[in-house]
């Protein structure tokens, strides 16, 4: 009579059997919420608050995780819709863009989370490498950073393909022309990649499946082993001066374990770490979750919002027969085809990228030093620091040059000028 | 069980290490295989285009083909139009006497050779003939030189 709703609702033993323990208000349930939780215990129990800042990582990596989510759900949406056929995909993405009910949002939404996702990897990668968070012991996971990135990239490559307009064609027959480009065996990767010699049906099947499938799946798999190795890395990199001042340095730098993974860590006063790093830092439930929520909300709204207000485009039917002039492939491999534009196809469009990526992979087993490590462009690092900055200034000014410079024929025109008509 | 020979455990072991990498460089082999097609649905490489004279002087673009028919009096060749580069379509500029490509900007001369920009080779001359009806026949797995020209008898 007097049981109150909320005690109707939780404490019953249908809620009791899927969630353990009350509501955490206490350190104890909110550390043992993370550890009993399929969902949460990817999370470290507790946090150092210097890690919450915003600052400290501009959210870079959950961003990119909620735009990949965004895609995966919108996604899915869209294949309900979308039939990969030469002779339908283009209807099909017309009926999604004038018939289907929010059909137009939700491509929208895909379109533009793709778009921000490159932009938020890339950022991600930038954050890593400019406040050096890729040093030992995180080397690997820098690695396998670097292979989501051109996961990232393929991701939106394949999809690019599939609305099987003009702009989708043609950026396709660049980039797999770019394929046949390889020593040696490229005309053969190429064949195997389009299916055949042309963009055609088989081209379009196969990009779908990579699409909606293989890349997808391998992502996920990636993803799981990136987050993972953050936990078992030793969460955010951390000024070393943060840890020095109780005393944590040298625990640290032999190599113990610091990390609050077992209870012994978490509670507080009885533990054999009075006084030190874990008293320091706070509960992940509710500092960190709370934030992850919230940004995962903004990031929700922002994508909505340019959805709602600018609509991806969709240009005329495929046609072989008719080059649009100039040509253009995706922005994010626009700079590729202005390096390309330059002369021989096999060092602007396979070298220079090979090396760049595989650059990227060797620079925390070539940058050994440990000064500077989790902190934002520290003065130390200098040489480093401009080498890096060189290299993407270089590749964003490619792209700018490709996307606003180039008209007709490749050639040079100011955004002011107009390009003649033929 | 002598010093020398192995034993019939650690034969049988390497056997089963051999049968199961030999199994999984099978399958992969098979897979990578499977997505090589044997068979494609493309248009044909070689075709039936119209009659000599439905061609006026000039160059002639065939969209549906993807080459330039290229007439001179009675005496016609065909070239691809498809650029060496990237695969894009070269537009034939009238005034300049050459083809443009608007992907990279490569430019080729009259006779198909690469002036400018990123273009590794000239576009192909492809063999041209008289079919039996009267109709060109392209052959676009046969390359020719520039000056091999179909003549047609008037």
């Amino acid at each position: 009579m007097k049981a109150s709703w909320k005690e109707i609702l939780f404490r019953n033993r249908v809620w009791k059997s899927v969630f353990r323990h009350g509501y955490p208000d206490n350190e104890r349930l909110r550390s043992e919420v993370v550890t009993s939780n399929f969902f949460l215990h990817v999370h470290p129990v507790k946090v150092y608050p210097e890690s919450l800042e915003f600052s400290k990582t501009i959210g870079l990596g959950l961003i990119s995780f909620y735009l990949f989510v965004i895609l995966s759900v919108t996604g899915v949406l869209l294949m309900f819709y979308y039939i990969p056929d030469v002779g339908r995909a283009y209807q099909d993405m017309k009926d999604l863009e004038f018939v289907v009910s929010f059909g137009m949002i939700v491509r929208n939404m895909h379109r533009w989370a793709a778009h921000a996702m490159i932009v938020a990897v890339f950022l991600h990668m930038c954050r890593v490498y400019y406040t050096a968070s890729y040093r030992e012991p995180r080397e690997f996971n820098w690695a396998l950073g670097v292979v989501l990135l051109l996961f990232t990239l393929f991701l939106s490559l394949t999809g690019y393909l599939l609305p099987w307009d003009q702009l989708a064609y043609w950026a396709i027959t660049i980039v797999s022309n770019l394929i046949g480009v390889v020593p040696l065996v490229g005309k053969k990767l190429r064949y195997m990649v389009l299916g055949g010699t042309v963009v055609g049906q088989n081209a379009l099947i196969r990009f779908y499946v990579m699409h909606v499938i293989v890349l997808p799946f391998l992502s996920v798999l990636l993803i799981m082993v990136h987050f993972w190795r953050i936990r078992k890395d030793g969460g955010l990199t951390r000024p070393n001066e943060a840890v020095t001042e109780t005393g944590g340095l040298e625990e640290d730098s032999e190599g113990k374990d610091l990390k609050s993974y077992g209870l012994m860590n978490l509670v507080e006063g009885k533990t054999p770490h009075v006084g030190q790093d874990p008293d320091r830092m706070v509960t992940s439930w509710p500092h960190l979750l709370t934030r992850e929520v919230n940004l995962f909300l903004l990031v929700l709204i922002v994508i909505m919002a340019m959805s709602v207000l600018f609509d991806a485009p969709l240009e005329e039917v495929a046609n072989p027969a008719v080059t649009p002039n100039p040509a253009k492939a995706p922005w994010y491999f626009v700079g590729l085809q202005e390096l390309l534009s330059w002369g021989n196809p096999f060092w602007g469009g396979i070298f220079v990228p090979t090396v760049a990526v595989l650059a990227l992979i060797l620079v925390p087993y070539v940058d050994r030093r440990q000064v500077g490590t989790g902190e934002w462009i520290h003065p130390a690092r200098r040489r480093a620091i401009i080498v890096f900055t060189v290299v993407v200034v270089a590749a964003i000014a490619l792209i700018l040059v490709g996307e606003f410079l180039r008209g007709p024929n490749w050639r040079l025109y100011w955004p002011w000028e107009k390009w003649p008509l033929h | 069980m002598n010093g020398n020979s192995i034993g019939r455990r650690r034969f049988l072991s390497i056997l089963g290490w051999f049968a199961s990498l030999g199994t999984f460089a099978g399958i992969s082999w098979a897979s990578m295989r499977f997505m090589i097609p044997n068979i494609l649905y493309e248009p044909p490489k070689a075709f039936k285009i119209g009659r000599p004279h439905d061609y006026p002087e000039g160059v002639n673009f065939l969209p549906d083909k993807r080459i330039f028919v290229v007439r001179r009096g009675e005496a016609y060749k065909v070239i691809s139009a498809v650029c060496t580069h990237m695969g894009c379509t070269p537009r034939w500029i009238g005034e300049k006497n050459a083809w443009e490509c608007p992907c990279h900007g490569s430019i080729f001369d009259e006779k198909g050779g690469v002036v400018k920009g990123p273009a590794p080779d000239p576009l192909p001359w492809y063999e041209a003939k008289i079919a039996s009806d009267g109709r060109i026949f392209v052959d676009g797995r046969r390359i020719v030189p520039y000056t091999q020209t179909l003549a047609v008898k008037t």
